[in-house]
């Protein structure tokens, strides 16, 4: 586990956040939420298996389900 | 000595990527945060697994410990996993939701830990009698 995840979704969370300023400059709302939208569903794939593995790892730890 | 730094510095580095990203979305503000607790977690399991052997080892030998240490465990896996969703729930901002997850945990644990209650009362009979 490295924590250059962290920089990924920091990187994608600028960016996101860049693209909206500059689509929101040229008056294309609709298409900034969107691009907000894409952002968020790529980093929540990036999280979702971390966070089942998290889980996996957990149950096996404390013999819990 | 390098274990305990790397998991001080990923604390850090997380807590200022969050600071970046709040600005401008709060929303990767909290996967951040979600992501640096789960790498914290990775980090101190190996170390957990071990001492949970020797705890286990301990609790078999003695007589009366059998059933506990299978009770023990799961009574501090359902309250790390609480605390730990019940964190990011109140970094999200709704601390009333955070105040229920953490309820929710604390009747589990009563219920999971009903049989040494049972346990007890059955000593004490014995006990008295």
């Amino acid at each position: 586990m490295n924590i250059d995840i962290i920089f990924k979704i920091a990187a994608v969370g600028l960016i996101t956040a860049i693209v909206n300023q500059i689509l929101k400059k040229a008056e294309k709302e609709e298409i900034a939420t969107l691009t907000t939208l894409a952002g968020l569903v790529i980093v929540l794939l990036l999280i979702v298996d971390m966070i089942a593995q998290l889980f996996n790892s957990l149950k096996t730890l404390f013999g819990l389900f | 000595m390098t274990q305990i730094a790397q998991i001080c510095l990923t604390g850090i580095i997380t807590a200022l990527c969050v600071l970046i990203l709040k600005q401008d979305n709060p929303t990767f503000a909290i996967l951040a945060t979600i992501v640096g607790s789960v790498l914290l977690l990775f980090m101190i399991i190996d170390v957990a697994t071990d001492i949970f052997h020797t705890v286990d080892d301990f609790l078999q030998s003695s007589s009366i410990g059998g059933g506990l240490s299978f009770i023990l465990l799961k009574i501090l896996g359902i309250s790390y996993l609480t605390d730990f969703s019940a964190g990011i729930i109140e970094d999200a901002g709704s601390k009333s939701l955070a105040d229920k997850v953490i309820l929710a945990g604390k009747f589990i644990i009563l219920g999971v830990s009903i049989p040494v209650f049972k346990m007890l009362i059955d000593v004490i009979t014995n006990l008295l009698q």
